[in-house]
This record gives C-alpha cells, structure tokens and sequence, in this order.
C-alpha cells in the first residue's frame, strides 16, 4: 500500500473537523475524495501531506519533508503562481525534490518535464509566462508540475475545477491511464458524473466522517445521494462506464 | 550568464573608479602607485579614505540588492523590501541611542555595535511575536509593528535630546552614508554580510518552489519553518550590519530587484545574484554621483537612493492604470 490512512482525525480549535478516518490506496488506484463543500476533503488531503496536524496514523505525513516529496505529488486547489516564470520553467519546479541539496536547475528540460508538458498539451505554451495565462491553462500547468515530479503517489485537489468540458474529460483520462500505468492518484471532486465514471474507488465524506468507501457503483447509493449530498440522480450501467448525473435536490 | 558578466564587469569598472575619486584630486597614475607602493600621505588616502568607501559601497549595496530580492521572492510580493521586517528601523533605535547617551563615543566600535545588538533583539521580537508557523502575512506585520514601534521610540529619543547639535548628528546618521569609514569598519560587518549572503544565496532553490505557494513548496520538500528562519536571519545580518556601518540607507533593496526581475524573466534563484550586482553598482554609482556632482555638500548616499526610488512607484502606478486599462 502506498497511502496507509488508521483512525485519522483532526481538531480544528475546539470542534472536530473529521474523526476515524481509515482507508488505503495501493498502486494502480484512481481514488476520489467526495462530499459537500466545507466537510474536509482538502483538510484530509492536506493532513495526509503533513500539512494540517492531526492524530491518528498516516503512513506518508509521519516522513520527512524531503522523503515524502519524492513520493507524494501535491496540486493545490489555490492556483497561485506568484512569478511570470515561464511554463516550462515552472513545471520544472517539479524536478526539485530529485535535485542533490545544492542542484542547479539543469539547463536542458528534463525528460519528465517534457512528457508532463505533453501530456497535459503545453508544449505550445511552454515559454508563455505563466501569470499570463487563462485559469484552466494555469490548473493544467500546475498538474503538469506535478507529474513533473514523478513520485508513486498524486494527490490534487479539485484538479479539473474550471476546465471546459473537454479538457475535464481528457484530465481524468490522464489520471487513469497514469492510475493504469501503476501511479496512485487521490483526487478531490465535485463533479460525481466523472468521478463515477473514471475513479475506481469513491470516498464519501459527510458531517465529519468518512460515510462510505469503494467502488463507485456500490457508494453512490440513493441512500448516500441522499443522507450526504441531498440530491437524487440518475444513474445507468454502460459500456462506456458508470454514467451517473444528478437531477434534483431532495 | 550575460546578464551576469555584464554586471559583474560594471561593478568591478565602478570599484575602479570610485577609487580614483575624492576631494584631493589624485592623479590616476598617482593613485595606482600609492595602491601598490608605499607612497606615504598618496597610501594612506587610498588605504585609509578611498579603499574602505569602495569596498562599503559595494559590499553593502550588494547586500541590500540581494536581501530585498530575497524579501521579495519570500513574501512574493514586488513592494517587499528587507527593512520590512522592521530591522533596519530597530538597528537604527539602537545606534541613535548609542549617539545620544554619549556611549558612541566610548570606544571604536561602540556605535555599529549598538545597532547590532539593538537589530539582533529586533529580529527575536519579530520572531516572537510572529510565531513559530508564521504566515507571510503574519510576519510583515510584526516587521511593521517592531518598525512603527521603534520609529515612535526614536522620535522619543531625539524629542527629549537635551543638544540641538547631537539631534542634527542623528538627522545626517539617518540619511545614510559610506564616507569618513575605515577598513575596521568593513573588517567588523564582513562576516555578518557573508553569512547573511551565504544563507540567503542557499535558499534560492527554495525561494524558487515558493513562487507556486507555500503548500506546494512544502510538497516540494521545503522545510518552511527553516526557510523562514534562515531568510529572516540572513536578511538580518546583511540589513543589521549594512544600517550599523552606513546608516538607513533605503530603496536599494526595493528597487534593484524590480528592474532586474524581467531580466531573469522572474527566476527567483537567478534574480538573487544578479540583484547583489545591481545593489552593489547602483550603491557605487551613487556614491561617485555625490562626489563628482556635488563635491563640497556632503550629500548623503541615502538621499540619492531616496530619489532614484521614488520614481520607482510613479512607474508602477503608470503601469498598473495601463494594465486596468487594457
């Protein structure tokens, strides 16, 4: 298992935030984190980074900063770039972790810069500075920066928020068919169609705990849809996958 | 690389020439005897006067140059500038307090040692009240509260100066200036100016995974806790030591690294060592300004930069109403 989560909780001031969290996620696994706004998913994934302290055991916060970056991948929700770098530049940022202590930055793109930049189509813009671009470019630069860094595990937070519909799509069948070439990928959702139709396995948060874990069929129950998210959808079996949308609020 | 030779060579012409400059109208030929040669009174002013000027200049440009940039790239902010975290305003407290109570002139280095001490306990101050998983946001303001506080204590200090003639001493202390130092008094900052470069200049990869935020910095194995500490104690050898020796010299660490910026085309780690060049050519650029333009006003160094930076903002007002406009 390359993410280990056993009774994960934490305290925010003097409120429980989320409590007994438990799951796992091995190699070759597209995992999605779901829930409403504001129940936690970007604090869970934050916490399992070492980013938000908590209690409870993870298996990836407990390393090092420099140890857990050659394994875990992080996009942030927040697309900051506080620099006109260009693209390639700043997917190159992705390298870091795999640089000696006092490495320079190589002058000839890395080979997985490269790739990172293609598969997410960059290349194009790849000596755009990067402040200068729309927000889905900068959320598909930022991903491209991740995969630069070439690590088992990526986890990303709303990583298609604000992308149009074919880039929503072609980002989630990136994510599978890196899941399918033995990356582990934890990604926070709000669209249920595309996570049910791309994640092999679902996480539902709801008022502060993990309310179901597995694959999309057997967690998006009406039950679920109504308890956690208040709304009923409609859902079908295809050969194209698990085609799920939601119709109405309950 | 060009970028870098091209100051480079601009530093070491400005080095040359500062040297060359002065009240007593050396010959050029004169002055490069008495550099290398024993030539009496001719050594003594190049060795005594011309040589630590010079050498203050570019040493405390450069460290100027190369904290603010470090500023900047750290609080991702271009108005970021090293006395904002309040060290230059601390370490000035603590010379003028030196100069008032007469103990300045107790012995050699009672004076630049005050501002030291008093620019040390302002970095614990900062460091306090900003606390151990500061923000950002968090520690530009406990600069700016150490900063307003010790502003509101020296203004105490010279309102209650029993001497006229030892408030105008303080007034020029505060203008900032290289002249009339010794080779003592770049021995005695050297250190804390390298050290401060050596921590800053070692945080420029950091300083570079910063600009996606501090979360993925942190993905990207950087300790934030250590880069704060280090950026904030190197910023504060270099502005500590730089205010000690040369008085308030202000601008230098906010201007160079914005005109630079485009030129690295916003590289934290390449800005860094090209703004100590530039801090330190536009320190030496100035200080022959004074000496060549005005000869006999002993104009302070601290008022060019003053007046180069103020531009600095009208160009940065044209240019954000261009971008609004467009």
């Amino acid at each position: 298992m390359i993410l280990e989560v056993h009774n994960l909780s934490i305290h925010r001031q003097k409120s429980m935030l989320l409590s007994d969290i438990s799951f796992s996620v091995s190699t070759g696994e597209l995992v999605g984190i779901i829930g409403p706004n504001g129940v936690g998913k970007t604090t869970l994934m934050r916490s399992i980074l070492g980013l938000v302290e908590h209690s409870g055991q993870c298996n990836i916060s407990q390393l090092p900063t420099k140890e857990r970056a050659k394994i875990a991948a992080w996009m942030p929700q927040e697309r900051e770039i506080a620099w006109p770098i260009s693209v390639e530049k700043l997917v190159a940022l992705g390298t870091m972790p795999h640089r000696q202590y006092f490495g320079k930055a190589p002058h000839k793109p890395d080979q997985k810069v490269t790739q990172a930049l293609k598969d997410l189509h960059l290349l194009p813009l790849k000596d755009r500075p990067a402040t200068q671009l729309s927000g889905g470019e900068k959320a598909r630069v930022l991903l491209a920066r991740a995969l630069a860094q070439d690590t088992p595990l990526l986890l990303a937070d709303e990583p298609i928020a604000g992308l149009d519909p074919a880039q929503q799509i072609s980002t989630m069948r990136l994510f599978a068919t890196l899941a399918q070439k033995g990356k582990a990928i934890v990604l926070s959702l709000h669209d249920l169609s595309l996570a049910a139709r791309y994640c092999t396995r679902l996480i539902v948060l709801g008022e502060g705990k993990m309310v179901s874990i597995g694959a999309p069929s057997d967690v998006l129950t009406e039950q679920n849809l109504k308890n956690v998210f208040q709304v009923r959808a409609w859902q079908k079996h295809t050969s194209e996958g698990h085609i799920f949308q939601p119709m109405e609020v309950i | 690389m060009t970028i870098k030779l091209f100051l480079t060579t601009l530093v070491c012409t400005l080095f040359v020439i500062s040297l060359f400059i002065g009240p007593a109208h050396l010959p050029i030929s004169d002055s490069l005897v008495a550099i290398f040669s024993d030539q009496g009174m001719l050594t003594l002013i190049m060795y005594e006067i011309r040589l630590p000027r010079a050498l203050l200049a570019a040493l405390i440009g450069a460290g100027l140059g190369l904290s603010g940039a470090a500023m900047q790239c750290y609080l991702r902010n271009p108005l970021a500038e090293p006395g904002i975290i309040g060290i230059s305003s601390t370490a000035a407290l603590g010379a003028i307090i030196a100069l008032q109570t007469g103990f300045a002139a107790s012995f050699a280095f009672a004076l630049p040692l005050s501002a030291l001490l008093a620019a040390a306990i302002g970095v614990f101050i900062v460091l306090r009240l900003s606390g151990p998983t500061a923000s950002s946001l968090t520690l530009i303001l406990a600069g700016v509260a150490v900063s307003a506080f010790s502003g509101a204590l020296l203004t105490l200090v010279l309102n209650l100066s029993p001497n006229p003639f030892a408030v105008y001493e303080v007034i020029f202390w505060m203008m900032g200036s290289v002249a009339d130092r010794s080779m003592q008094d770049f021995w005695l900052i050297l250190p804390f100016l390298a050290l401060g470069a050596f921590l800053l200049l070692k945080s420029k990869n950091a300083l570079d995974a910063l600009t996606l935020g501090e979360d993925a910095a942190h993905s990207l194995g950087i300790n934030m806790h250590n880069l704060r500490l280090v950026i904030i104690f190197g910023t504060a050898c270099i502005v500590g030591a730089s205010t000690a020796i040369a008085g308030a010299i202000g601008f230098v660490g906010l201007v160079v690294p914005h005109i630079l910026r485009p030129l690295v085309k916003a590289q934290p780690s390449q800005l860094l060592p090209i703004s100590a060049l530039g801090g330190a050519a536009l320190l030496l650029s100035a200080d022959i300004f004074i000496r060549v333009v005005f000869p006999t006003k002993d104009l302070k160094l601290g008022v060019i930069t003053a007046l180069l930076g103020a531009p600095l903002f009208l160009h940065l007002i044209v240019k954000l109403r261009k971008g609004q406009a467009s």
